[in-house]
């Protein structure tokens, strides 16, 4: 398939998926509308042209469902009061229906593997005004390196030696203004709104609904026009229909516990999204039974993962979250994925996030998800392992310590970290790092440590050196290179020197134990 | 690592002639060395040559992919030439020879590079090509020396087979 093609492909599912959405909206409207006709005329469009779509790019179980909803549709045309609820239910389906088999890439061309990797010609919308404003910073740009020249030759010739300098502020000033302007645009052209991923939950609380008719449920959503990064917003997808699906299978009680505990029959959830200056807020919360701390703790006990139950409520609370909590039984029959809590919070702590919860019992439970609004651009640390420099973003990272050689203790062949009056077990990073022998580290009784907090608590890992804090831009490692379970991505210094972006928290992983990625 | 960081511009500009004179000819290739074995390669699938770059290695040792390098932005991973002359030496990964130079091959919109140890310009008659097959192609001789004449398709389809056996 053809780049062109790919490119045609992309925006019709985007265009589909678009319709689909406004489809839903109509629907909403339904049941307020005095005069239904013309809600039923657009409705019609819109199938119409997702038919006619769907048939071109080759979506022939798409084009057929919505052949059949179109004429069904046409029926009703001028009977608006048989558009009861069944029949409402019945679209909402079909678009589910549709929805899933274009999200799917439900073709007869079935798009080749290298086709499906192409994210690079994935399309975006992108405001003209965004584009010539853009335009504008690159020409400036192109007016500045200009005057650099000449100021360049200016200098080669002796002349006007005087100003130079302050020519040459000016410039760099200008420079970064726009390279600074230019970098926010472009960012803004990949933010999205989460619109989307606000409707796959709907439908997935809609799916169970129509399953489970012992439980009733109404899902609220709000902020769903908060704007993210895409990439933030498809990360998101995963770890939020988790925690839908737990709070429809274990937070909500069915109807009959609900009334008899004084509880309207159907249960609510709130799916919130609320952006701040630099992170977005995320909330999925249930009116449900809340859970029991003490049932947690005993739970922790008979599992071995916490030696006494005399811990204060809202650590308790957190017990959720460690490996091996949940069973992977029950944890396959809430989520049909195998993933537990502490997967959840790992997966979102990757991205720099975090995932806290809040719960009452008889009133409901809250689990609030932050992340970073974009993932282009992190706040890194610079650090020295086996004499080579790695990034590492700052989101997991708790405090720096340049450790005193009385604060280390050694206990077989394991090192602990003295560490706000405790001890944490203390990681050597240069055993997963290959070791090329660049560069010897300095020889210093002190050690340079980080603390990170994982899954598993606060874990000190000890690297040669710890240089510098950075904003880094993330680029993808090229695709020749084999994916490494702890690199996130690479970035390139202000020296030209490309680094690798490693997640320490994988790292971490990698070292318990450490895997066999390695050359023999 | 930091090592000089100027890319080889004349050189760069020396090649684009090249380019242009060999869309006349048809007859122009690089042919370059790695340890005692020599390679020619069409100039139309050698994008640069590299001198003076600064590179990563590899966070972990995979075979046959040694380093990434900064080509003016981009990101190009350098296959180890072991991959080339079927000697993949364990030692390979430990010599990062900066004074090397870099062919930067593009195939399919991707680029990656070949660490070499001479690299120079060579005429040469598509009636000298002896044997020609999918796998590589022959030409009889580079000054009077036997060289394997391949493709940017070829060491990318190579790289691809060796890392499925890994």
């Amino acid at each position: 398939m053809t780049d062109e093609s790919t490119e045609l492909l992309s925006v019709f599912i985007d265009e589909s998926l678009e319709i689909i959405d406004k489809n839903r909206n109509l629907l909403k409207k339904f049941a307020t509308a005095n005069n239904k006709i013309p809600l039923i005329r657009e409705m019609n469009r819109h199938i119409h042209t997702l038919k006619g779509n769907s048939s071109s790019f080759g979506y022939k179980n798409a084009e057929r469902i919505s052949h059949d909803l179109e004429s069904r549709m046409q029926g009703i045309e001028n009977n608006a009061d048989s558009l009861d609820e069944d029949f409402i239910r019945y679209i909402e389906n079909e678009m589910d229906k549709i929805e899933n088999l274009i999200e799917n890439r439900d073709s007869i061309d079935s798009f080749n593997e290298e086709v499906m990797e192409k994210t690079e010609n994935e399309t975006i919308r992108v405001p003209i005004k965004t584009i010539n404003e853009s335009l504008n910073n690159i020409w400036e740009i192109f007016l500045i390196k200009n005057q650099i020249s000449y100021l360049f030759s200016n200098v080669q010739n002796h002349k006007a030696l005087a100003n130079i300098q302050q020519n040459w502020e000016n410039l760099n000033t200008s420079l970064g203004r726009n390279i600074s302007e230019l970098e926010g645009k472009v960012m803004r052209m990949r933010m999205t709104s989460l619109n989307r991923v606000f409707s796959r939950m709907e439908k997935i609380v809609r799916s169970y609904t129509n399953n489970h008719p012992e439980k009733a449920i109404q899902f609220k959503k709000y902020g769903e026009e908060t704007k993210v990064d895409k990439k933030v917003s498809e990360m998101l997808i995963e770890p939020l229909v988790h925690l839908i699906r737990n709070a429809m299978d274990h937070g909500l009680e069915d109807k009959t516990t609900r009334q008899s505990s004084g509880k309207s029959q159907a249960g609510t959830i709130h799916l919130k999204a609320q952006a701040t200056t630099d992170t977005i807020e995320i909330i999925v919360a249930d009116d449900g039974h809340g859970i029991d701390v003490n049932k947690l703790i005993q739970k922790a006990l008979a599992k071995g993962l916490i030696s006494s139950g005399d811990i204060p409520e809202n650590e308790a609370i957190n017990l959720i979250f460690k490996p091996g909590f949940s069973t992977a039984e029950k944890v396959t029959h809430i989520s049909g994925r195998g993933v537990g809590m502490d997967s959840i919070k790992k997966s979102i702590m990757e991205m720099g996030g975090d995932l806290s919860l809040s719960t009452k019992i008889g009133k409901g439970t809250e689990f609030k998800i932050t992340l970073p609004l974009s993932l282009s651009v992190i706040s890194a640390l610079l650090l020295k392992v086996n004499g080579q420099i790695f990034g590492s973003n700052t989101h997991n990272i708790v405090e720096i310590i340049k450790a005193e050689p009385e604060d280390l203790k050694y206990h077989g062949n394991k090192t602990y970290l003295n560490f706000r009056d405790s001890f944490i077990e203390c990681l050597d990073v240069s055993r997963v790092i290959s070791d090329y022998h660049l560069e010897k580290a300095k020889d210093t009784e002190e050690t340079a440590i980080v603390v990170v907090k994982s899954p598993a608590g606060h874990i000190a890992l000890k690297v040669d050196e710890i240089l510098d804090n950075n904003d880094l831009i993330v680029k993808p490692t090229p695709s020749l290179v084999p994916q490494i379970n702890f690199v996130d991505g690479m970035s390139i210094l202000p020296t030209g020197e490309p680094i690798f972006i490693i997640s320490l928290t994988r790292i971490i992983e990698e070292i318990f134990p450490i895997k066999g990625i390695y050359v023999s | 690592m930091l090592v000089k960081s100027i890319l080889d511009s004349q050189n760069s500009e020396l090649m684009m002639q090249d380019k242009m004179y060999k869309d006349t000819t048809g007859n122009l290739a690089l042919a370059f060395g790695i340890s005692s074995s020599l390679f020619a390669v069409k100039l139309t699938d050698c994008k640069e040559v590299v001198e003076d770059y600064l590179f990563t290695p590899m966070p972990v040792k995979i075979n046959l992919l040694k380093s990434i390098i900064n080509l003016r932005g981009t990101l190009v991973p350098i296959i180890n030439k072991g991959l080339l002359t079927d000697i993949p030496k364990k030692d390979d990964f430990y010599e990062f020879d900066t004074s090397k130079k870099v062919l930067i091959f593009e195939f399919k919109n991707k680029l990656f590079g070949v660490e070499v140890d001479f690299v120079r310009k060579e005429f040469f008659s598509t009636a000298d090509i002896q044997s020609m097959n999918s796998n590589d192609i022959h030409i009889t001789s580079i000054n009077e020396q036997p060289a394997k004449f391949i493709t940017s398709k070829w060491i990318l389809n190579k790289l691809k087979d060796n890392a499925d056996g890994d």
